[in-house]
């Protein structure tokens, strides 16, 4: 499994995929996944434009429409196996627990998830085995999702799974070393999240921080299901993974800065800003730099395709982006409400004592124009007991 | 009154080149705090029309001319201590530090408040000094690179991540992600501004101690000393 970063679509065509796809794809399971969108209250135009939607958001032209959609009703082929670490299962719920289910969730119920402990029926004893079984049955074929920063303190202590007490840390390395492809769904899992903030006393970490595997990282508190689903459709349709940008993040995903795309940017350039909740400029809505928003910091999608069906997004409601899918987020965005030159720095060696950076200039500012007032007074006492010295002594 | 002789102290490229980095290093210093929280020209509701304001991005605009100039003036400072026929100090500029004798000398002198008329110095910059502008090339070096990085955040497309990013992506994950950059850049303002404070003093206590004409050579090039 190469994943280095190659932009080179041009060597993916088209009767390529189109072999793959027939090799992987039957009618009846087709047959099957129309039949459960029925049941579930979707036309089969409603997925054709999810489909050209989720084509669109994956930058691939509109010639793939209808192999995207091939790719979505593809069942059983690739088994995936989702891991919950230390986290909140917050990626799983906005994922699965949107107030009508939509046909992002769809398909993933409908992709074979072989294991996934949130939605298992199963549990104790029999999960134990069914994982172990997966993993023998599908080795390197099955896709590894991991939600959930790995803590590696004292050998992972801080984070045992099932009933022998695995740790969280060994689990990881042994599944992920059999998958076909690892992708870490959420914050925690691609750089540590929450569990990873100052002082961090279980040692948390990314997947790839932890364990030195190369893996996919879909970042984000939690990142928006259209993230997740166009990252695991592209490793479906394409059987590798997409083109990654430094943090290892899919570049048609987080290729862009929230800044750019932002749809209150216009005030930003005019100097048009909130100046605090519920002002003039907040009911108009102006931009939010000045209430803390880290959008100009952080890369991601949202401002395009947005969160719950595309309902509405932080911005959009009126909250500052904080910046959730950068590393460490949690410890270099803070404050949230404050713009960023309000951050607080820890002093060395003050015990934790923050200071913002401008108290920390003008402090040293200070000191340096107090050392100049004292240099400059000695000197000019200096200067006049010498003379009088001088005359003295004539 | 005893007689002066002129002495030629500053070339014309010297001198261009302070008041150039000065002026930069004001503008920039004083867009950069707007930048980094906008406090004059702010659009206050219902008093004008959004496309009369653009002062965000006209100040922007500003910061990154004078960025600009300010980079170039590095370099050409870099050029001239290495390379100049007649300016090549880089040894007196930044490391006469290293003259452990000459650094007692003028540490003496300068703590006995007598900032001036140091005895057996034989460079145009003293030690206290050349170690100053180390520090002011360093910390203008690291300005630049963190000012770069965030000049160039949003080259990053869908396509590819931009060159310049790929070559400084160590650098940012080495300072822990994109918002320490950010605020190394706005604490190193700091740099300049306490470097200005004190090299205002220095000149103004070294021009009233040895009455040489040091502060007006910055603009003639020339310097006055007793025969």
């Amino acid at each position: 499994m190469s994943l280095k970063n190659d932009n080179s679509f041009n060597e993916l065509s088209i009767e390529k995929i189109d072999k793959r796809l027939d090799e992987i794809c039957s009618k009846d399971s087709e047959k099957e996944f129309y039949k459960k969108l029925e049941s579930s209250g979707f036309s089969r135009r409603d997925f054709l434009k999810w489909t050209s939607f989720i084509t669109a958001a994956l930058m691939l032209p509109p010639a793939f429409e209808s192999r995207v959609a091939r790719a979505a009703a593809i069942k059983e082929r690739v088994p995936i196996i989702w891991l919950h670490m230390a986290e909140c299962t917050g990626c799983t719920e906005s994922f699965l627990r949107t107030q009508e289910p939509s046909i992002a969730s769809l398909i993933f119920d409908h992709v074979s998830l072989t294991y996934h402990d949130t939605l298992m029926m199963a549990s104790g004893k029999r999960v134990e085995e069914h994982l172990e079984n997966a993993v023998k049955k599908y080795e390197g074929k099955y896709i590894c999702v991991v939600e959930g920063a790995i803590p590696t303190k004292d050998n992972g202590i801080y984070l045992t799974i099932g009933s022998k007490g695995e740790t969280g840390l060994s689990r990881v390395k042994r599944i992920t070393a059999k998958a076909k492809y690892n992708l870490a769904f959420g914050t925690c899992s691609a750089f540590g999240g929450v569990q990873a903030a100052r002082p961090n006393p279980t040692g948390a970490k990314g997947v790839h921080d932890a364990i030195g595997i190369e893996i996919v990282n879909v970042p984000g508190c939690p990142p928006s299901s259209t993230n997740m689903v166009g990252t695991l459709l592209h490793i479906l349709l394409f059987d590798k993974i997409p083109p990654l940008d430094m943090f290892r993040r899919p570049l048609w995903a987080y290729g862009s800065r929230i800044h750019d795309y932002c749809e209150r940017r216009a005030h930003f350039d005019a100097g048009e800003f909130v100046e605090e909740w519920g002002d003039e400029g907040a009911k108009k809505g102006w931009c939010l730099y000045k209430m803390g928003c880290k959008g100009p910091l952080t890369y991601n999608n949202c401002p395009r395709y947005r969160f719950n069906q595309g309902t509405n997004w932080p911005i959009g409601a009126g909250h500052g982006c904080i910046g959730c899918s950068e590393s460490d987020f949690w410890d270099n965005m803070a404050p949230f409400e404050e713009p960023n030159d309000k951050a607080g720095i820890r002093i060395p060696g003050g015990k934790g004592v923050e200071a913002t950076s401008d108290e920390i200039g003008t402090v040293a500012a200070g000191v340096t124009a107090a050392a100049i007032g004292i240099h400059a007074a000695g000197s000019v006492i200096r200067a006049k007991s010498s003379k009088t010295n001088e005359k003295e002594s004539k | 009154m005893s007689e002066y002789k002129k002495v030629y102290e500053w070339t014309v490229a010297i001198r261009l080149l302070h008041w150039i980095t000065f002026i930069a290093i004001a503008v920039l210093t004083f867009t950069g705090f707007y930048i980094a929280s906008p406090f004059w020209f702010v659009h206050i509701p219902g008093t004008k029309e959004a496309y009369n304001t653009f002062s965000m991005a006209n100040i922007r605009l500003i910061h990154f001319i004078s960025a600009y100039i300010f980079i170039f003036a590095i370099i050409l400072r870099f050029y001239l201590a290495f390379f100049s026929r007649v300016d090549a100090d880089w040894k007196e500029f930044m490391f006469r530090w290293f003259n452990i004798k000459e650094m007692i000398s003028t540490l003496k002198n300068y703590l006995t408040f007598k900032p001036y008329g140091i005895k057996g110095l034989k460079s145009k910059y003293n030690p206290v000094q050349s170690l100053a502008y180390l520090a002011f090339m360093l910390v203008s070096v690291l300005q630049i690179l963190t000012g770069i990085i965030l000049y160039t955040m949003n080259d990053n497309s869908i396509r590819s991540v931009s060159i310049v990013q790929k070559i400084f992506f160590p650098m940012i994950t080495s300072f822990g992600g994109y918002a320490n950059i950010r605020i190394t850049h706005h604490i190193l303002t700091w740099f300049f501004i306490i470097f200005f404070i004190a090299h205002i003093y220095m000149v103004i206590a070294h021009e009233s101690g040895e009455k040489n004409g040091s502060s007006a050579s910055m603009f003639s090039g020339y310097k006055y000393e007793k025969k």
